[in-house]
């Protein structure tokens, strides 16, 4: 890690302190100041709900993050994760007269349990058949949810109330925005502090060598149900949010796709690093909305070649930008991000 | 009294030519005139209309297909038949049928202060019906697989019955064929359908009504996905002896069924019947003879029903707007939304002027206007305050010769209702 000149560790407190200098702290405060005026200044109903759209991305790739990125665990049922969330946050509130703060934690221990009985596998097996173990995650979920009468709501989904605290609905996509920001902080606090803590460190152990790991005294398995136990937990609140900000919420919101999206923008944000999921939620949404934009427009330029090549513009550009980073730069936009803050600091200098 | 005009110098002679006071009323009498003829245009209100293209994603082929039925209604209206006092503007935003897509684009809408909205499918209506309701924003809708959006009182008026009528118009016009050939024991249906919203959408109030109807009902047999096989589902219903095989699924997946049951020499054995996606040209080139004898229940006319009003329109405008003529029976699906529309629009701004034309008076218009007269196209449309369905009949289509052609006009449904 590079360090403005003068920043040494001295204590362990220090090492593990996030906001070390003053310039930090401004930055730090300008941006919260930035974050909370964005509302206010672009009260752009479209571009806030994009934006929250991307919180909610970015938590859940948080999530994913913690299995993947840190332990080194695959899962290709993490959307699976994400519905289960959001039907315990509906059904609490509708059937058990939740109130929503209530329900938003609920949901994120929900899908921390279920993922914890679908991770299960990883104790015996590990890379392709976890991923064959996890995706049966997803289907079995669907298909539970889109049979599951009346209290999944079976295929009609379920009417989702409106969230509130104290009181004060957000119904508004200001409020809700503000909302979804302070969740982002808790949990990106959270993550930043799992990640320099001793079980982030294990993660990373396990990851890179679970025989070594173990040999050092690491449980291995019981830090590998911790993350998917931690990482589900993230999948559940990202749901919960998701549900309230929709209102409605369908087994089809939940796709194999939306899971296998992640997998890969987790890999262009950078795997195993706080900022990634940061980069790959906003890159992944961004990248939908960009191409939403420019396929009608394509259309009528090129009136002939068929639309139909048109209608899966998005999945191909998708799939090339994954690509593209896997091969050019596996370590992510994040790397780069780094080297731009180390080229930064140094400047005017080389090294 | 005299204005100087102008001065003219000629020959070294000043020459001051007067103008009178007449003549400056009527040139200012002109003015006005041309003031007046002009207004109506630069003063139009314009009406704008968001529609939710699910032009890419998994229903790319249909909804590229609506959004051009659409257009080229509006088009043609605005070309002959214009609505007195108001413009269209058309904004369209692709949702790629893809529930992160359609509140941002909703929002989108909203900012740009649309009057109405035309949605294209389940996915979109489930999404936003809520959202609608609280924006007030009215939209015709494709998306019968949705059935609380008929919950008065919601913005989503549908363009068609729910999907389990459309089994109880197969239901109805097979009882009426069994009873003629004078068999007096139950006949057995079964359903092998997709397993997802859309294909299930008939199976829960459908069944029960097909049970009190008089059919023995037999065990639905669902699959997933894309399939290439459907022997297990069929042969399940040979077992059991099946009369009538219901489907609610696209075309690719009833030719892949036809062409099983051909294969088992199932076709003679019982009657195959799909929903309004069971039918088109796509199908009979992929079951090819399969077809012959399949039904299709529908909404809306056949592309062969050349005297049929609403195709004859449907063929000029495919003439007049892309040039060619192209068998798509989606576009006829675009033009239906777009007739509804614009009907709704003209009562609006007849009743309230031009100038109010908005989302209330669209949304009143809607729920009390007379019967929109759909020109043959499907039935006459009339939703009211508290109904969100269109009408209440439908058609059975045959294939013969390769060709769908009616085979029973007009067959009255129960609107099952959740």
């Amino acid at each position: 890690m590079w360090r403005p000149s003068g920043i040494f560790n001295r204590t362990y407190a220090e090492d593990r302190t996030v906001i070390r200098t003053r310039t930090q702290w401004i930055g730090l405060i300008l941006l919260l100041s930035a974050v909370v005026a964005i509302p206010f200044f672009f009260a752009n109903p479209y571009l806030l709900s994009i934006i929250i759209l991307t919180i909610i991305t970015i938590i859940s790739l948080q999530g994913l993050n913690f299995i993947l990125g840190f332990c080194g665990q695959i899962s290709v049922g993490h959307s699976a994760f994400m519905a289960i969330g959001a039907y315990t946050t509906t059904i609490l509130m509708t059937r058990l007269g939740f109130p929503f703060f209530l329900s938003l934690p609920c949901a994120g221990f929900s899908a921390a349990l279920i993922g914890l009985v679908f991770g299960l596998p990883s104790l015996r097996v590990k890379g392709f058949y976890l991923a064959l173990a996890t995706l049966a995650a997803q289907y079995l979920i669907g298909w539970y949810l889109l049979h599951g009468g009346q209290l999944t709501g079976n295929i009609y989904g379920l009417p989702v109330p409106r969230a509130s605290i104290a009181g004060l609905a957000l119904k508004t996509d200001r409020a809700y925005f503000l909302f979804a920001m302070v969740m982002l902080l808790l949990m990106s606090y959270f993550a930043k502090n799992l990640e320099i803590s001793k079980m982030g460190r294990a993660f990373i152990a396990v990851r890179d060598n679970d025989l070594a790991a173990e040999i050092m005294g690491i449980n291995i398995f019981r830090y590998k149900l911790l993350a998917f136990f931690i990482g589900s937990f993230y999948a559940g609140i990202a749901g919960a949010m998701w549900a309230h900000y929709l209102a409605h919420i369908h087994p089809s919101h939940f796709s194999l796709m939306d899971s296998i999206w992640y997998l890969g923008f987790l890999v262009v944000g950078g795997l195993g690093s706080a900022m990634g999921p940061v980069f790959g939620g906003i890159v992944y949404i961004g990248l939908k909305e960009i191409v939403s934009l420019i396929t009608p427009f394509l259309g009528k330029v090129f009136p002939g070649i068929s639309t139909n090549i048109f209608s899966g513009l998005a999945l191909i550009i998708y799939a090339l930008v994954v690509i593209v980073f896997l091969l050019f730069e596996p370590r992510g936009i994040n790397r780069q991000f780094k080297l731009f803050k180390a080229y930064y600091r140094l400047w005017p200098f080389a090294y | 009294m005299a204005f100087r005009l102008l001065t003219i110098k000629q020959g070294g002679r000043v020459m001051k030519r007067r103008i009178s006071s007449r003549l400056v009323l009527v040139l200012v009498a002109v003015g006005f005139f041309f003031l007046a003829v002009t207004a109506p245009v630069v003063l139009a209100k314009e009406v704008k209309l968001g529609v939710f293209g699910d032009v890419t994603g998994p229903i790319a082929f249909t909804g590229q297909q609506f959004y051009k039925g659409y257009t080229d209604y509006f088009k043609w209206v605005e070309k002959y038949n214009p609505i007195p006092g108001t413009t269209i503007k058309i904004l369209m935003e692709d949702t790629g049928y893809d529930p992160k897509r359609y509140l941002p684009v909703l929002k989108k809408f909203v900012e740009e202060d649309i009057s109405a909205g035309y949605i294209m499918g389940t996915m979109g209506t489930m999404t936003m019906e809520k959202e609608l309701r609280e924006l007030k924003i009215p939209c015709v809708s494709e998306g019968s697989g949705y059935p609380p959006a008929i919950n008065p009182p919601g913005y989503v008026f549908l363009l068609r019955p729910l999907y389990p009528d459309f089994l109880a118009t197969a239901g109805i016009y097979f009882m009426e064929q069994w009873k003629k050939a004078g068999k007096t024991e139950k006949p057995k249906l079964i359903e092998i359908t997709w397993d997802t919203p859309y294909g299930r959408g008939c199976i829960d109030q459908g069944e029960p009504w097909a049970k009190a109807y008089g059919y023995e009902v037999l065990p639905y047999q669902l699959f997933s996905g894309q399939p290439n096989d459907l022997s297990t589902q069929l042969l399940k219903a040979k077992n059991l002896k099946a009369d009538l095989v219901y489907s609610n699924h696209l075309e690719g997946h009833q030719a892949v069924l036809l062409k099983d049951a051909a294969r088992l020499d199932l076709l003679d054995k019982m009657q195959f019947c799909g929903g309004s996606e069971c039918r088109g040209a796509e199908i009979i080139k992929l079951a090819g003879k399969a077809t012959e004898g399949a039904w299709s229940v529908s909404h809306f006319a056949d592309w062969t029903e050349t005297q049929n009003k609403g195709i004859q329109l449907c063929m000029n405008l495919q003439k007049e707007f892309r040039g060619v003529l192209d068998y798509q029976t989606q576009y006829v699906m675009g033009v239906i939304p777009a007739i509804i529309t614009a009907e709704a629009i003209r009562y609006a701004a007849k009743t309230f002027g031009p100038e109010k034309v908005s989302k209330e008076t669209i949304y009143q218009a809607l729920t009390t206007m007379p019967e929109i007269d759909m020109l043959g196209i499907t039935a006459n449309v009339k939703f009211s305050p508290t109904e969100r369905r269109p009408y209440k009949h439908m058609n059975v289509s045959k294939c013969v010769n390769g060709q769908w052609v009616k085979e029973k006009y007009q067959i009255e449904v129960p609107w099952l209702k959740p």
